[in-house]
């Protein structure tokens, strides 16, 4: 396996674009060029700072450590989840749901791919644990924020349909199935449209990566068949229970639809 | 009979500001309480809150048995909350009916033709919703009927209708909670009196026809 390394000036050269593309903006008064050099400052930061914390966790391998670095990635996606949301729950139910979910779904997705197929040794070995862990989490907060925003809002939209049920006797569960569903739905679209567009639309950027790095190109092939799997696992597994936990924190035992649990706009 | 005893309700779960102050309310079999009051005054609030669809305190009986010891899905079938704009969830009329041939049937008792049950729900007018929403409720053979503005959309011909059948309702033992600011038909339908103001419910006396 061999890579072209690349240098400082390399790197350098590509910011140039950037460079382009601010001109651009101020040529047209776009009023971006500002936001596009501080979002293109703060990549170069924070992806340094990850290279240097993946260094020192690879070259340690702790178990501690792996596990102390995926509860910061999880409690990060969690706060970002909820930023997504236009209507929150009061106090800390957003994030407490939104992060659980997430924590749950990436877990049990990332130790059962350690354990069964991809098999380091040893299993928590962060070379493994962390990029696979931080590819689910990144997919999974997508459909955990877009199935609890849809969940939450559409409860709100659609509240006088939903009490018009209940005031029939319906139950909470047919009064909200709709929801529910539409829920879930959205959730889950972005990744089965990721699904059927991989490969045709734009190489996958894991893939990518490793035919970068010099893998061969059909062991690049299966690592992100591999990784789409988990990834589809991952979100569906988190969106369900984040859906779920939301309708719960909705409604109450007397099956009312409790919106008044909602931050008011 | 509905028998309500000190009745109340907050804003919300970390708010203690009161929407309804201890509200007490007694309708005999065969009886209709007109409840009426300004806006915002919580009329509407409080059919809800004997529908059990906002939380609220209070001892709330139906012939003697406590709503808490029944579903709450069963004390709504027994006291069905008919909104002043009836909502839908689905695009056509008969979705919403689980027996077409009874809801046509009860449909034409409130003037409406069956071809109404074939439409879509935006096609209708807000009176034809209004008697839909009415027929739907009454279908559930529910004990007591929590009507708010239950005839603000329709003519003089499909009010008459509407009251006839309520009146029906009424001589099979039956009760109906009013909210109205329809004050004639509050006298032509009511037998009991009350005016809600600020959250507090008050006896008043029948108003002069």
């Amino acid at each position: 396996m061999s890579f072209l390394t690349l240098s400082y000036s390399d790197i350098a050269i590509a910011a140039l674009l950037v460079a382009v593309n601010a001109g651009l903006s101020i040529a047209l008064q776009l009023g971006i060029a500002k936001r596009l050099l501080i979002a293109s400052a703060r990549m170069v930061v924070q992806l340094s700072l990850v290279g240097v914390v993946l260094k020192a966790l690879f070259s340690v391998a702790s178990p501690a450590l792996t596990a102390f670095a995926i509860i910061f990635m999880v409690l990060f996606a969690g706060r970002e989840a909820m930023a997504r949301q236009d209507r929150k729950f009061k106090g800390w139910w957003s994030y407490g749901m939104g992060t659980a979910s997430m924590m749950a779904a990436g877990t049990v997705v990332t130790v059962f791919a350690l354990t069964t197929q991809i098999s380091p040794d040893p299993w928590y070995d962060p070379r493994y644990a962390i990029p696979i862990m931080g590819m689910i989490l990144g997919n999974t907060m997508n459909g955990v924020s877009i199935g609890m925003d849809r969940m939450v809002t559409g409860a709100v939209q659609g509240r006088q349909s939903i009490e018009a049920r209940l005031a029939l006797g319906a139950d909470i569960n047919e009064a909200t199935r709709e929801l529910v569903k539409a829920a879930l739905r959205a959730g889950l679209i972005p990744t089965i449209n990721g699904m059927s567009a991989a490969g045709l639309v734009a190489l996958p950027g894991m893939m990518t990566g490793q035919i970068l790095a010099g893998v061969d190109p059909f062991e690049a092939v299966k690592y992100q068949i591999l990784i789409i799997f988990l990834i589809a696992g991952g979100t569906g597994l988190g969106l369900f229970s984040a859906v779920y936990f939301a309708r719960r924190r909705l409604t109450d035992s007397r099956h009312r639809l409790r919106l008044d649990r909602l931050r008011p706009l | 009979m509905l028998t309500i005893q000190g009745l109340n309700r907050q804003e919300s779960e970390a708010s203690d500001a009161p929407l309804l102050m201890d509200v007490d309310l007694h309708v005999a079999a065969g009886r209709c309480a007109v409840i009426s009051g300004a806006s915002g005054a919580g009329k509407t609030l409080l059919l809800r809150a004997i529908a059990d669809l906002d939380p609220n305190q209070g001892h709330v009986t139906l012939n003697a048995k406590n709503r808490n010891q029944m579903t709450a899905q069963m004390w709504r079938k027994k006291l069905c909350y008919v909104a002043a704009e009836a909502a839908w969830w689905t695009e056509y009329a008969k979705d919403h009916f689980d027996d077409l041939t009874a809801a046509k049937e009860k449909g034409l008792i409130f003037g409406l033709s069956t071809s109404i049950f074939e439409q879509s729900i935006s096609r209708l007018s807000a009176g034809e919703r209004q008697r839909l929403g009415l027929a739907r409720a009454l279908l559930i053979d529910p004990d007591v009927l929590l009507l708010d503005e239950p005839t603000s959309a329709l003519d003089p011909k499909s009010t008459l209708e509407i009251e006839t059948a309520l009146q029906a309702f009424m001589e099979q033992g039956k009760v109906i909670a009013m909210v109205t600011h329809n004050e004639a038909q509050g006298v032509r339908l009511g037998d009991d009196f009350y005016l809600m103001d600020g959250g507090r419910l008050a006896p008043r006396e029948r108003p002069k026809s």
